[in-house]
């Protein structure tokens, strides 16, 4: 474990947000996590569990409530100006929908070398050579450089998302939701692209889905979000075996497969997140789960390892 | 006797060449038929041609589609307006978008009542509206009716589409992507829904979904489709396991699954 170098910690990170009435809404509350180089890092929960909200920290899109990022060793948490410019080189961004997140009149050859001249690492004369390389690493042909956005179906717009993402060798990729707009088999074969992609250089994923089988298959770890707090973290491989929080049995009972039993009944739980203006008192999850103790609706679990590597924050397992 | 036959139908827009072709399928009382696809593959196309739906210039340019044994081709306009939401009912992928925001469920429901049912009393009305919302377990039915749509989360508006559709228990109820706007263990909730209105109800549901898990688990019957076309069709077994087309085979693979397919 200790060999593996930790690239992205957060600690205790947290945002809040003022709402109405004097209200405050808590969309992360206290997320520690920790991403190790060279590894994919999932982080799956329903929506409005904060998973978004938490990315968009870690890239200064929204400024932290309080807590501390740390990449690399140095503290991130409140750079600015040309410091905090720099650092964007490190930790680039792939969003859910390729259609919205390109200026619809700009040409790809533009669109996926425009981080390099942002920088100054790139001269006119060699832009169309560094894009036919960025285009290959995403095996899109060479040519498709003087199209527009729209002229490509939604699989390879994403891909020039990821070939943008990778222009200026950044260390961390963080995929918010990359691959949900897209059909399966599209989403088959960049997910192969993403995973053949860290293997060469070695990058790091933040891997943010709603969909569990998903994030099962492709990351290394699996955080699972709840209501803002980070309820269980877990090797991938071990989701199907040894899930532990009932929230995220819960999730894993929910799932519909074609090799399921079709007989089985479903197991879900009932009602729905509460809201995040309203935030129960002790555990997130007490008003749905069937384990929910006076203990549970009081004081609020901390994330304690339960086996080496796999952290849960329930009082089951205290 | 077949609810609903639907026979080679293919559909056409204006003059462009059918976008799509050969689809058939027979509904008997309380069968659940999914036809799956990714976008673009014509499915949303299909149910959509079986009530009259099809935007600007769309038409069934060949087969008949047969409602109780009768060609709906040759429904009037008033026979049409029967048909919907007492005979064949439709739930779509978001259920708050087909509300008005601006006006309470309560004043639309009771407007969609009074427009089935002419004659029917005000009292009357109200009761059987908040008993249908009751049926789909939303809990408050009362509350409910004086809402807003922005008041209600995504399952619970969904909930309030299933109920709308309900109201007059059609014996064929039209999904169009039911569950694909919204979460995991909410969607399970839905699923459940709409197979206890199948043992309540013995509603037949076409299920028009990109999600195969959730077709495999409630259809009898599947429709694979791509490009317009049937690519394979049978009872859930023969497509799960032993489908026809190469294209179906390749669909299942790249569908992730816990204890399926590893990346790393």
């Amino acid at each position: 474990m200790s060999e593996r170098n930790a690239i992205l910690v957060t600690e205790n990170l947290t945002k809040t947000f003022p709402a109405s009435h004097r209200r405050i809404l808590t969309a992360v509350s206290g997320v520690s996590l920790t991403a190790y180089q060279g590894e994919t890092l999932g982080i799956v929960g329903e929506s409005g569990c904060g998973k978004s909200t938490y990315v968009k920290m870690l890239v200064h899109v929204i400024e932290p409530t309080s807590g501390t990022i740390t990449f690399d060793g140095r503290d991130i948490t409140n750079l600015s100006g040309e410091a905090l410019r720099q650092n964007h080189r490190e930790i680039q961004m792939v969003f859910q929908d390729p259609a919205a997140a390109f200026n619809p009149k700009m040409r790809i050859i533009d669109i996926v070398t425009e981080p390099l001249t942002n920088y100054g690492l790139l001269k006119r004369i060699d832009k169309e050579d560094k894009c036919a390389e960025l285009l290959e690493m995403v095996e899109l042909p060479k040519d498709f450089m003087y199209r527009f956005p729209h002229n490509m179906s939604g699989g390879q717009r994403q891909r020039i998302g990821v070939a943008r993402a990778l222009a200026l060798s950044p260390k961390v990729i963080i995929l918010d939701e990359a691959t949900s707009a897209l059909d399966v088999s599209v989403q088959d074969r960049l997910v192969e692209l993403l995973v053949k992609l860290q293997q060469e250089k070695n990058l790091t994923y933040l891997f943010i889905c709603h969909d569990m089988a998903l994030v099962h298959c492709m990351a290394h770890r699996v955080a699972v979000m709840y209501l803002g707090n980070v309820v269980e973290v877990l090797p991938s491989i071990e989701v199907a075996e040894n899930p532990l929080h009932p929230y995220t049995k819960a999730m894993l009972g929910s799932i519909f497969s074609h090799h399921m039993d079709f007989t089985k009944k479903i197991e879900s739980i009932e009602g729905e997140v509460p809201s995040p203006l309203n935030v129960p008192e002790g555990c997130p999850f007490c008003d749905r789960c069937e384990h929910a103790t006076d203990r549970c609706r009081k004081i609020k679990p901390r994330l304690t390892e339960a086996t080496p590597g796999h952290l849960v924050a329930c009082h089951l397992f205290d | 006797m077949d609810i609903l036959n639907v026979q080679n139908i293919s559909i056409q827009y204006g003059n462009d060449p059918p976008c799509v072709t050969g689809v058939s399928f027979d509904m008997t009382e309380g069968k659940i038929v999914g036809i799956v696809g990714e976008s673009g593959s014509g499915k949303t196309t299909v149910v959509r041609a079986i009530l009259g739906l099809l935007p600007g210039g769309g038409r069934i340019s060949e087969g008949r589609v047969l409602f109780n044994g009768e060609d709906m081709a040759t429904y009037s306009e008033s026979r049409w307006r029967d048909v919907r939401g007492s005979g064949i009912s439709m739930i779509f992928q978001d259920s708050g978008a087909m509300i008005n925001p601006i006006r309470t469920i309560g004043s639309q429901y009771y407007e969609y009542i009074k427009i089935h049912r002419p004659d029917m009393s005000k009292a009357d009305a109200y009761a059987l509206a908040v008993d249908t919302l009751t049926k789909m377990r939303l809990p408050d039915g009362d509350n409910i009716m004086k809402s807003y749509t922005y008041q209600l989360s995504g399952g619970m508006r969904q909930r309030v589409g299933i109920a709308l559709a309900m109201t007059f228990e059609p014996k064929l109820l039209l999904a169009d992507e039911p569950t694909s706007a919204i979460d995991v263990t909410i969607q399970a909730q839905i699923v459940r829904q709409m197979m206890e209105l199948r043992e309540r109800f013995s509603t037949s549901i076409v299920l028009v979904t990109h999600n195969i898990g959730v077709a495999a688990y409630m259809s009898d019957e599947m429709i694979v489709m791509q490009y317009g076309k049937v690519m394979d069709r049978g009872d859930r077994d023969t497509v799960l396991n032993h489908a026809k087309s190469e294209y179906t085979r390749q669909l299942l693979q790249a569908v992730p699954e816990i204890g399926g397919k590893r990346y790393v």
